[in-house]
């Protein structure tokens, strides 16, 4: 019988006195109530042992540590293959292996000499990967052989499927089920209006515009959706290429003797059996997983990465391809209608193109999106999302009373926010405008307070300038403190243009009740690859790490 | 045994006296196998590591020293542990310790449950690996810098560029989801 309490039934204060135990910050007065409550209290100095159990454990089987596997920034350099750090046959123990009590062979996976051994084979990984490459890209056209994982086809098996592939070319391969707005599809140079229940072929090209959506099934039933923006190239019936954009693969229960596999300008995968998206900009892939595993390798190198169900993997270069844990769902998009950039005292020009691009952004995230205007959003919209980005909107025309009445404060999803009259509404700053929060103009110079952190999406130092000018505002707020504060205006202690709460901080007003981000949108917005969108990309990946997918969840 | 990496530490520490070799590997085999118990108690009370290290060093000369003592009959974990305890309370009543001193009685009564309670603690820290390698890598990182290479809480802020309170923080979450993790862990092994 498990006699060790859980967490959840002891009480928060005394949770919180344990672990300022352990940190060793607790005040005379705080050990004084911690004695207290523990004397002769034999649940809850059974969760304390256990507690400092934990402690202990972590510097016993860390006592003979190694340095770190690495010293860089997250996402700003290449790491290690560290699939392998979760590959028991590469680092030594697995993790179920018996260990007598005690036993000094409870050792770190990052012991030296299992670190080195995995040096060696992820090196010889990658040479192999990176010769089977070079081999599989000799070929100028997808037609002529078909997209190959690394190394596993020899020259006469290729041979005999591209003639086969030349055969099939007038075969269907996949059938355009329904499509919303006017869906284009190129073939043999010309392009036309799709139709639903066409037929496409192989090296069809599929345009997908703004606003617009298609669905596609595969020959061997595996299922597509492409988002706004995509241009999908079919291959031969079990392969395509995303350019760019948004697709969401179906392929569970699919029973396929080759692999699904999808590239993009970034990567390849295989799939067997999976339910995931991949989204797909000029800068990197994001693959991300509901259902089964998919396989990808990053095309610079054959860097190869496994990402199971719950995770997700960027793979671009020089940024770590190592699976981190995510939420999957529909991201919901509140933006405003256009009426309501007519508004005389919203002086706010681009800001329907910074919202579209943001937009894209979400959709090349491999989240579907769901937008709604301000205007049209309900209380329903917030209802099975993983995410809510809240974008910009004018003041004083009721919409923070709309906000107010739909309790986003309470909302148990993360929200990233784009507008500053917002902060208070959610509790994230006070309520004095350009006290609490505001407007800045003119040249974007910041400070990166907190670089390590992965809200700060690589960047570091101070006196950034990230443009020249702009005659349009951009938000700041100034948050509580214990809030995460990762850039600030340059020479303003107190503005910070990005700051985020975690889930249970305390904000302003209130607990957290999911993580939360505060951050400015670019008002110049007209630069696809601004960098300051990059830290609209570490908002939503940081929350969406932080959505539960199963029971592992829970605890990270 | 003689493989083994802790055994040269401890014979380093017992000093390679001119002893009895069956005595010495008698105690060299408990000693092992329990140390991990012993170290883990001495933390309950000190847990700050480099003093526990001390008090782990001191105490296991003790041991040694006072091994005639020892009967087979006796429990070697409760043994060892009021050998501990005594180790504990000498450093606990030094003036410059007391502040952060657990009363005397609850000393008795958390090493009486310590004790009681061995198996369940080691059950929970064999959890402990199996939940660590599903931390995030950024994660597993803050605990080896932290735990690993012994870097205080400022230290590991200044080189990760983070502030000390957000770390503090983030490292409150990371034992309190291992917490989580390995009682869970425990909890669906005992319903198998």
């Amino acid at each position: 019988m498990n006699e060790l309490p859980r967490r959840s039934d002891i009480p928060a204060e005394l949770s919180a006195l344990v672990e300022g135990y352990c940190a060793g910050t607790l005040t005379d007065g705080e050990r004084a109530q911690l004695e207290s409550q523990l004397r002769d209290n034999e649940k809850y100095q059974s969760y304390f042992l256990a507690f400092m159990a934990v402690h202990s454990g972590l510097y016993w089987s860390l006592r003979d540590q190694s340095p770190p596997l690495s010293e860089r920034t997250p996402g700003t350099s290449v790491a290690p293959l560290s699939a392998g750090a979760n590959d028991d046959s590469i680092f030594g123990m697995p993790a179920d292996a018996t260990r007598s009590q005690g036993h000094p062979q409870l050792r770190s996976i990052w012991s030296p000499s299992w670190f080195a051994l995995g040096i060696v084979f992820v090196a010889a990984t990658l040479l192999s990967s990176a010769v089977a490459f070079f081999v599989a890209r000799q070929r100028p056209d997808h037609r002529e052989a078909p997209v190959a994982a690394a190394g596993d086809k020899s020259a006469s098996e290729k041979t005999a499927k591209a003639a086969q592939a030349a055969a099939d070319h007038a075969q269907p391969v996949a059938r355009l089920d329904k499509l919303e707005s006017q869906v284009l599809v190129e073939r043999a140079g010309a392009k036309k209006q799709a139709i639903a229940g066409m037929d496409l072929l192989a090296d069809d090209s599929l345009d997908v515009p703004g606003g617009g959506s298609a669905e596609l099934t595969f020959v061997g039933r595996a299922r597509a959706t492409l988002g706004p923006r995509t241009t999908f190239v079919l291959g031969s019936g079990r392969e395509g290429i995303l350019r760019e954009g948004f697709v969401q693969i179906d392929a569970r229960g699919q029973q396929m003797e080759e692999p699904l596999a999808i590239e993009t300008p970034d990567a390849q995968t295989r799939i067997h059996e999976a339910w995931f998206a991949v989204g797909a900009n000029r800068k990197r892939t994001q693959i991300r997983v509901a259902e089964g595993r998919v396989f990808a390798s990053r095309r610079t190198d054959g860097v190869e990465v496994e990402i199971p169900e719950g995770f997700c993997s960027t793979i671009a270069r020089a940024v770590d391809p190592d699976p981190r844990r995510s939420g999957n769902g529909t991201a919901l998009f509140v933006v405003s209608s256009r009426a309501l950039y007519a508004h005389e005292d919203w002086e706010r020009f681009d800001q329907i193109l910074a919202e579209r691009i943001v937009g894209d952004r979400l959709w090349r995230s491999a989240m579907p999106v769901r937008v709604r205007t301000y205007d049209e959003l309900q209380a329903g919209d917030l209802e099975g999302c993983s995410l809510v980005v809240l974008s910009v909107f004018p003041a004083k025309v009721g919409i923070e009373q709309k906000l107010l009445a739909l309790k986003l404060s309470k909302l148990a999803t993360p929200i990233v926010c784009l507008e500053p009259v917002a902060f208070p509404l959610l509790g994230l700053t006070g309520s004095t405008r350009e006290v609490d929060y505001g407007f800045a103009r003119g040249p974007l110079v910041v400070d990166v307070a907190t670089p390590g952190h992965p809200l700060a999406a690589g960047f570091a130092g101070s006196d950034l300038k990230f443009f020249a000018n702009s005659k349009s505002p951009y938000a700041w707020g100034k948050p509580a403190a214990e809030a995460e504060t990762i850039v600030r205006l340059h020479k303003h202690p107190d503005r910070w243009l990005m700051f985020a709460y975690d889930r249970g901080d305390t904000m302003v007003e209130g607990s957290a009740p999911a993580r939360r981000v505060g951050v400015f949108m670019d008002p110049i917005g007209a630069d696809y690859d601004s960098p300051t969108l990059d830290l609209i990309d570490a908002s939503i990946d940081w929350c969406l790490e932080s959505v539960s997918t199963g029971l592992s969840e829970e605890y990270y | 045994m003689d493989q083994n990496p802790d055994v040269n530490v401890v014979q380093e520490r017992i000093g390679n006296q001119d002893c009895n070799p069956e005595r010495r590997d008698r105690f060299l085999e408990l000693f092992l196998t329990h140390q991990n118990r012993i170290f883990r108690y001495i933390v309950t009370v000190v847990p700050r590591w480099v003093e526990a290290e001390e008090l782990f060093q001191q105490t296991s000369l003790t041991l040694w020293q006072r091994w005639d003592e020892y009967e087979p009959e006796f429990d070697f974990t409760a043994w060892a542990c009021g050998i501990a305890k005594n180790h504990l309370r000498n450093y606990l009543r030094k003036k410059e310790n007391q502040q952060r001193a657990l009363g005397d009685d609850l000393l008795e009564q958390l090493t009486a449950m310590h004790v009681e309670k061995r198996s369940y603690l080691d059950e929970l820290q064999s959890a402990l690996a199996r939940c660590l390698e599903r931390l995030p890598l950024d994660r597993r990182r803050l605990v080896s810098l932290c735990y690993g290479e012994k870097l205080s809480i400022q230290a590991v802020a200044e080189r990760e560029g983070r502030t000390s309170n957000s770390l503090y923080k983030q490292m409150r979450k990371i034992r309190e989801a291992l917490y989580d993790c390995v009682t869970a862990a425990i909890g669906s092994g005992a319903r198998e």
